[in-house]
């Protein structure tokens, strides 16, 4: 068996918290992407982003534990969670209020 | 983690799997119970009358309608719940009291007195109400209950756990499906007495077989809370206040009604609800309907509504026949709702099973079963594979395994015993006493705390064995407790054709069959090897093989 270093063990915690934390943070912007950006009601919207976003967390969950480095894996998180970012504060800023 | 992809996704099935196992194995089996529901509350309600004869659905209405005639003439409302579907036991009538001229003004305001429902269960043939009272019991319900609300822990906290726990579920399921090269060859393998090979093959057989039965029931449980999980965006787009959540929901779920009137005041007969029944059963079928609700009986402004029953479609419908005072069609109303709402319907639907007919809640039962033992299996596997790389390593066992190894007994032993012990305190409290339906869930978790303890102190090899010994006497001896305890056991619900309270009976002798044989084929396997040396000539063993 291989030593587990101390490194090691922080790698994993990072990954973690990419995949818990980062995951329900992207997950949450892309719901509100989507109910920016889909041509619905706002409730047929959120339904959809809802039934479909466990399969964008399980993909978040993979991917940090796929990633060759924990510090890749939250790089990956940013590089997705950039766009979503600019559709919602764009969206949040121009949106006419209910 | 640098290993490459599959090992990397081996990882993580291999240590979520692990944390979340012992009570993803819980919400598993109470979750199966749940395909059962109705059956155990019929069983832990003994003292309800059982009718081996009910009648055809036009008696049992046309006995219904003259006790509701002769007690309830001048009720706003009727309900009437026949024997037949999963539903109903018995011949059940309610009705609700027309609100006083005097009270209908101030209805709307907060303190005006609520109308007051009566309930009776009707003697199928006399259509006498038939005088019983029941003992107090969370029945199935509270039981199935527990695979989301857990217990003793506030339903929005449980409810959290629950999601989080679906959600290492979904991925472990698919990190699992990922590692897995050959889905189709597994279907066909499994080599016995192999040590952790077996295990092995057990584990991705059970999870193979069934693997759209777990990914359809693991998927669906989150659609039931996942505003309450995620609940920003909703928050954001809607506020935070009640009536914003409220447009929110009814957005969401429509829940469509047909247009009734309001009562005429103006007498005329009821409904002719046998000629109802038959207009029912021409454009529905036979017994497709079991519950009939009428709407100012006896005014010419009268209505019957008839739903079908819960097994007609996978998402719950909303369907009705709508019926007028003469007892014609006037209606067959048919919500429609949006396509994501439809989607909703289906995919909870396809959680809760109830669309199910006898055969296939049979197969959703064993489908449930196999993904307890998929859960079981995969957390033994844990503590093997370890175990047996120590071993061959010569290196000490450390702690997690020695505490993996009891946990795994507890739980995967202890809580079938655990839910036994729910049933036995179902029978043995006594049935006038208050807080009958608390203590006996106390049971099942004081028996299951006793279940965790236990372990502690045995080497796992023999608290292993003793506890599936009291496992096959807790189930197998229910049967025996039934017939002590009541009048309904096997010698009179088989020739009754009492075929619910039997088939409970069957299916805990059933059980307590399958945890002896396990116990048996445990203790011999272990047998071979004498007891103080066994980790090490175990590890030798598997390691050849």
């Amino acid at each position: 068996m291989k030593a587990i270093t101390a490194s090691y063990r922080w790698s994993v915690l990072s990954r973690f918290v990419a995949a818990a934390v980062g995951g329900y943070g992207v997950v949450t912007l892309l719901q509100l992407a989507f109910t920016a950006l889909l041509p619905w009601d706002y409730y047929k919207s959120l339904l959809f982003s809802s039934q479909t976003g466990y399969l964008y967390y399980t993909g978040v969950i993979i991917w940090c534990f796929a990633a060759r480095t924990a510090n890749r894996a939250w790089l990956g998180l940013a590089v997705v969670a950039l766009p979503l970012l600019l559709i919602d504060a764009w969206y949040l800023m121009h949106r006419s209020v209910a | 983690m640098k290993e490459g992809f599959r090992q990397s996704m081996s990882w993580l099935h291999t240590w979520i799997g692990l944390v979340a196992g012992w009570v993803l194995y819980f919400v598993y089996l109470t979750g199966t119970l749940g395909y059962v529901d109705k059956e155990i509350d019929y069983w832990m309600t003994p003292d309800r009358p059982h009718f081996a004869q009910p009648g055809t659905q036009r008696e049992q209405l046309t006995v219904a309608q003259g006790r509701l005639q002769q007690v309830a003439p001048q009720a706003a409302s009727w309900n009437i719940q026949m024997i037949g579907g999963r539903e109903a036991p018995s011949l059940d009538i309610a009705w609700t009291d027309a609100p006083k001229p005097g009270a209908q003004a101030n209805a709307s305001q907060p303190g005006a007195a609520r109308a007051i429902t009566h309930h009776e269960t009707l003697d199928p043939q006399t259509g006498q109400p038939i005088d019983y009272s029941a003992r107090a019991t969370g029945g199935g319900q509270v039981l199935y209950k527990m695979h989301y609300q857990l217990a003793y822990i506030p339903y929005d906290r449980a409810i959290l756990i629950i999601m989080v726990l679906t959600l290492i579920m979904f991925a472990a399921m698919v990190t699992g499906i990922i590692v897995h090269k050959n889905i189709f060859k597994d279907f066909f393998t499994f080599r016995p007495r192999k040590g952790q090979r077996s295990w092995l093959d057990g584990h991705n057989l059970l999870s193979v077989t069934a693997l759209p039965f777990h990914i359809v029931v693991t998927y669906s449980g989150f659609l039931f809370f996942t505003y309450q999980f995620m609940p920003s965006v909703p928050h954001l787009i809607y506020g935070q206040s009640r009536s914003a959540a409220l447009q929110f929901y009814q957005g969401v779920y429509p829940y469509q009604q047909p247009q009734l009137p309001q009562a005429a005041h103006v007498s005329v007969p009821p409904p002719p609800l046998a000629s109802v029944i038959d207009q029912v059963e021409r454009s529905w079928g036979k017994n497709i309907a079991t519950a009939v609700e009428v709407r100012n009986p006896g005014d010419a402004n009268a209505r019957v509504l008839v739903k079908p029953q819960e097994t007609v479609s996978i998402a719950f419908p909303e369907n009705m026949l709508v019926f007028g005072a003469d007892g014609r069609l006037l209606e067959d109303f048919r919500p429609n709702d949006h396509a994501a709402a439809d989607i909703d319907h289906v995919m909870k639907g396809l959680h809760k099973g109830l669309f199910a007919n006898w055969f296939l809640r049979v197969l959703l039962i064993f489908m449930g079963i196999g993904g307890t033992a998929m859960v079981g299996t995969g957390l033994m596997l844990w503590a093997n594979t370890r175990r047996t790389r120590l071993l061959a390593a010569k290196q000490p066992l450390h702690f997690g395994i020695w505490l993996v190894d009891r946990l795994n007994v507890s739980a995967v032993i202890g809580m079938p015993v655990a839910i036994a012990a729910y049933f036995w305190a179902n029978r043995l409290l006594p049935a006038g006493m208050g807080t009958r339906a608390a203590w006996e869930v106390h049971a099942m978790y004081l028996t299951m705390a006793a279940m965790f303890v236990y372990p502690l102190f045995r080497r796992p090899e023999r608290s292993r064995v003793e506890m599936l010994w009291l496992c096959a006497a807790a189930y197998g001896l229910l049967p025996v407790l039934n017939a002590l305890t009541t009048s309904r056991h096997l010698g009179r619900s088989l020739p009754q054709g009492d075929w619910i309270m039997a088939g409970f009976d069957l299916a805990a002798l059933g059980c307590g069959a399958i945890a002896a044989m396990c116990a048996v084929k445990v203790s011999r396997s272990q047998a071979t090897v004498p007891l103080r040396r066994r980790p090490r000539t175990a590890a030798v063993e598997l390691v050849a093989s």
